[in-house]
């Protein structure tokens, strides 16, 4: 017994660190190695390819436009999908709205992102950061929508009639009971959804046309053996900051008792 | 009368909140994949040549045609394999975190194994090329160290290469709903089973696993859906290896030959939603028995 | 000078085919505490509801201070719930549950302040207005909850089995504790509870359903000595009840054969010789003797089978000539198992309660 648990210990910590973080913790410290390959010994302390990436106007855009998409997305799906998850709770046993509801979100994402090319495509509108943001909202709609009405399901029912009882109206009942109470996984989709955005390539690889996102500007300097650095470099800024605001999300939504973690 | 009244009302509120949400799954999905759908009924060439006549010669031809059959069935053998290794992999930890950690402690090193997986996709694959790849950090190791003379390359641009990059990035989706099925079979089962006079390797066979099932189930879909359309990794580090998601991007995007990738889509949506009701009925057949 | 605060007229409830309740008729006198007292799945969580406007009856009126309510939302009605579950705002403080309802109304905040105050002294509640609710333990929660409703003075306040989840000894403490507060108040209460002896406690009448259908209403003595039916008779406590036939009848009073006893009682309707009927006896009019009694009508001879002892007194289980079980309570614990006894019991003490 103890024999198999200091095994499945020993396993699954040499998984998390050699399979999850080693490779992540590798970007980080080459961001900082004089030299454009990922070989030992290290060259020598550096930051001069942070500083290079700074100058590089196409970088710049890229996290701009990908953090533009991701708050358009995520506004977007909060106002379709909060009232829409409202619907789901009570048509939960409706198998065909369900359906309707999570289609988009159970196929694989490649096909939603040549759906809505040859869609844009055949009535004309034309590829831009605008048809990224419509196509991102597709999928981000049911992922609201499984959040918050996880949340309502669990919500106790009488806190409503209660507070009808004590004489508030629906929409008073709305905003000083409900609300309040799913506030927490408001929040949390609204992050998700911008994380989601902010770091989704299959269906923008689709829907960009010649403008550039973060995910697009990677998969473009990918091809340049000589960017590996600048990408390096922008790598680590992107994993610090994302995981910190990870980190901060997930830790507030297991305190605030939301279940588990679980996006994909 | 004044039920009914009521109902109505309800039911009207319901439909209300809900049409947002499914005007804009109509206008921006499904009639995109209506879209699609029709494409994929009509005459097409290379170089976006497309005719107008209904037809199910792309149908047939992505059924019976030699490369897009062994695509289709590589990307499975793929999927399939990749669920396996994940699998492999991801059981025993969440066993360890489900039986033998206490309170949530399971959980925050669930989200240990999250953090960095929620965001960076690309980043993760350009990683991993850095470390697999011809001039890659492996390679300079296990040359520095003398254990090889020439730099291998099985490991880059290769299957193996697809397998690794896929279990770095679906792990936590495959340990999440094996922890939660694990931890949710009441310890009284287990004890009732060892009283009964199961030995600890039979109570898992006859426990344990069978009650996981709907959780590997679960993990099987995370794993083998996004698996299907899946591009950028076999592109990235896969080498020669060739998935539907190329497929279908190549007959997009360089052939142009826009109904028959259309068919080819719609022949990927098909199979996933098949797979996908198939695993939900087994899950429902096993729920009976709990 | 009485008025009427509710009244219930006709009421029906139909779930899709299923009856809920049927032909409910019920009148509630301002001031008073009405206990509808029934075992679970009888429908009256669903009368509690109706009453309070979550749900909307089948058929039927509900009036309160004789205005229908039919159609008019919680909101709008001028009564109160205490859910079973509390349903206490998680996310507010004692106070703020508290005041919740004047907020909703308005009320200037020195106002609400005063009030607030007011009601938790009314409840002993003063020390935790800056509390968590999730903090308290269950009395206290309780007491939160009957002082959000109360703070916003319903007409009626209506309680769903709030006391369920207490332990016995905090139950019987809050029961005499809630009657107080409504006496103090003079306010009307409907009261819904599954326990008996909970009923006894706090009524000034009781509403007994059964299966949707209201079967008795009445001061709790009238339903405890005279109940109506078999059904009330046990539901309000042990009791024995006895199948009988009509021997005769005279002047009020009528003697039945029930086996090999003879029975004499008080005829509370007309009866009809040779009719079969059912008497009852509660256990603790019956007095236990140790020498033949001369009569040979109110009485029998056996031999104890059981005791339960139920500490303050012993539940004695006496099977008497012809097989039959009596059930007797004694506060005297100097019997034993196997012993043989007497028992005699009064005529008025025995009730006919069907035909």
């Amino acid at each position: 017994m103890s024999f198999i648990k200091v095994f499945l210990k020993v396993f699954t910590s040499i998984t998390i660190l050699l399979l999850i973080y080693f490779p992540i913790a590798l970007v980080i410290l080459f961001s900082l190695n004089d030299s454009i390959y990922f070989i030992f010994p290290f060259r020598g302390f550096t930051v001069k390819w942070y500083l290079k990436l700074l100058e590089d106007p196409s970088f710049l855009k890229s996290i701009f436009n990908s953090v533009v998409i991701a708050l358009a997305v995520s506004a977007g799906s909060l106002s379709i999908g909060i009232p829409a998850s409202f619907a789901f709770v009570r048509l939960r046993r409706n198998t065909l709205f369900i359906g309707f509801i999570m289609i988009p979100f159970i196929i694989p994402w490649l096909v939603i992102g040549v759906a809505s090319l040859v869609f844009f495509y055949t009535i004309g509108i034309p590829l831009s950061i605008l048809t990224v943001i419509l196509s991102h909202i597709v999928y981000s709609i049911p992922l609201v929508v499984l959040i918050i009405a996880a949340r309502l399901i669990s919500l106790n029912p009488n806190y409503e009639k209660a507070s009808m009882d004590l004489g508030a109206n629906q929409i008073q009942t709305f905003i000083n009971i409900t609300f309040p109470l799913i506030y927490p996984s408001i929040a949390v989709s609204a992050l998700i959804t911008f994380l989601w955005s902010f770091d989704n390539f299959i269906i923008t690889f689709f829907t960009i046309g010649s403008d550039i996102t973060f995910p697009i500007w990677v998969w473009g300097s990918l091809r340049h053996p000589t960017n590996v650095p600048v990408i390096t470099a922008a790598s680590s800024i992107v994993i610090v900051v994302g995981s910190l605001i990870v980190y901060l999300m997930e830790t507030y939504r297991i305190r605030r008792g939301l279940g588990v973690p679980l996006i994909i | 009368m004044n039920l009914k009244k009521i109902v109505g009302r309800k039911l009207s509120i319901t439909l209300l909140y809900s049409l947002p949400a499914v005007a804009y799954l109509i206008l921006f999905f499904y009639i995109p994949l209506i879209t699609i759908i029709i494409y994929s009924f009509w005459h097409g060439e290379p170089l976006y040549r497309i005719t107008r006549i209904f037809t199910l010669e792309n149908y047939v031809r992505f059924f019976t045609e030699k490369l897009s059959q062994n695509v289709f069935i590589l990307t499975n053998l793929i999927s399939i394999a990749t669920f396996l290794v994940i699998l492999i992999v991801a059981y025993p930890i969440a066993y360890f975190l489900a039986r033998m950690t206490y309170g949530d402690v399971g959980l925050k090193i669930i989200l240990l194994i999250l953090i960095p997986l929620e965001m960076n996709y690309l980043i993760r694959i350009f990683a991993w090329r850095n470390i697999l790849g011809e001039n890659g950090l492996l390679n300079n190791l296990l040359m520095t160290f003398g254990l090889v003379e020439q730099p291998i390359t099985i490991f880059f641009h290769s299957l193996y290469a697809i397998i690794i990059v896929v279990l770095h990035n679906a792990l936590p989706y495959a340990i999440i709903p094996l922890y939660i099925t694990i931890r949710s079979i009441p310890e009284s089962l287990y004890q009732a089973a060892m009283d009964l006079g199961s030995n600890k390797l039979s109570v898992f066979f006859r426990v344990t696993l069978p009650l996981s099932m709907p959780g590997i189930a679960i993990s099987f879909l995370f794993i083998y859906v996004p698996m299907m359309g899946e591009f950028a990794i076999p592109a990235l580090v896969g080498g020669k290896t060739y998935m539907l998601g190329n497929f279908i991007v190549r007959q997009y995007l360089t052939i142009g030959n826009w109904p028959y990738a259309s068919a080819s889509t719609m022949s990927l949506v098909l199979v996933t939603l098949i797979v996908m009701f198939i695993v939900f009925k087994f899950l429902g057949v096993r729920r009976l028995y709990e | 000078m009485s008025r009427i605060s509710l009244e219930l007229v006709n009421l029906y409830k139909y779930y899709g085919r299923i009856l809920a309740l049927e032909d409910i008729n019920l009148k509630v006198e301002k001031g008073e505490l009405l206990t509808i007292l029934g075992p679970s799945g009888s429908g009256k969580s669903t009368l509690l509801k109706i009453i309070g406007g979550f749900e909307e009856p089948t058929r039927g009126e509900v009036y309160i201070n004789g205005e229908l309510m039919n159609g008019v939302p919680p909101y709008r009605r001028p009564t109160s719930m205490v859910f079973q579950d509390l349903a206490l705002f998680p996310h507010l403080n004692v106070f703020n549950n508290i005041a919740y309802g004047l907020k909703i109304r308005k009320k200037p905040l020195n106002e609400i302040r005063s009030k607030v105050r007011e009601v938790a002294e009314l409840l002993h509640i003063e020390e935790l207005l800056d509390r968590k609710v999730t903090q308290l333990s269950g009395g206290q929660q309780q007491r939160v909850a009957l002082a959000r409703s109360l703070i916003i003075e319903p007409e009626i306040l209506l309680l769903d089995e709030p006391l369920g989840p207490l332990d016995v000894k905090l139950r019987k403490e809050m029961q005499l504790e809630l009657r107080r507060i409504q006496r103090k108040l003079n306010s009307t209460w409907v009261y819904v509870t599954h326990d008996h002896e909970e009923a006894i406690v706090m009524s000034d009448r009781v509403a007994i359903l059964n299966s949707g259908n209201i079967i008795d209403v009445g001061t709790i003595r009238e339903i405890y000595e005279r109940p109506k039916n078999r059904f009330v008779a046990e539901f309000l406590g042990e009791t024995n009840i006895i199948e009988c036939i009509v021997d005769s009848v005279e002047d009020n009073v009528f003697t039945a054969f029930c086996g090999d006893l003879k029975i004499e009682g008080e005829a509370s309707r007309k009866l009809e010789k040779g009719e079969k009927i059912q008497v009852m006896i509660r256990p603790e009019k019956i007095k236990i003797i140790h020498h033949p009694p001369p009569a040979n009508k109110n009485t029998a001879s056996g031999k104890i089978v059981e005791i339960i002892y139920k500490g303050a007194y012993s539940d004695l289980k006496i099977e008497v000539d012809d097989s039959k079980i009596f059930t007797v309570k004694t506060f005297e614990p100097i019997y034993q198992v196997g012993e043989k006894v007497f028992i005699k019991w009064d005529s008025r003490d025995v009730t006919v309660i069907s035909g």
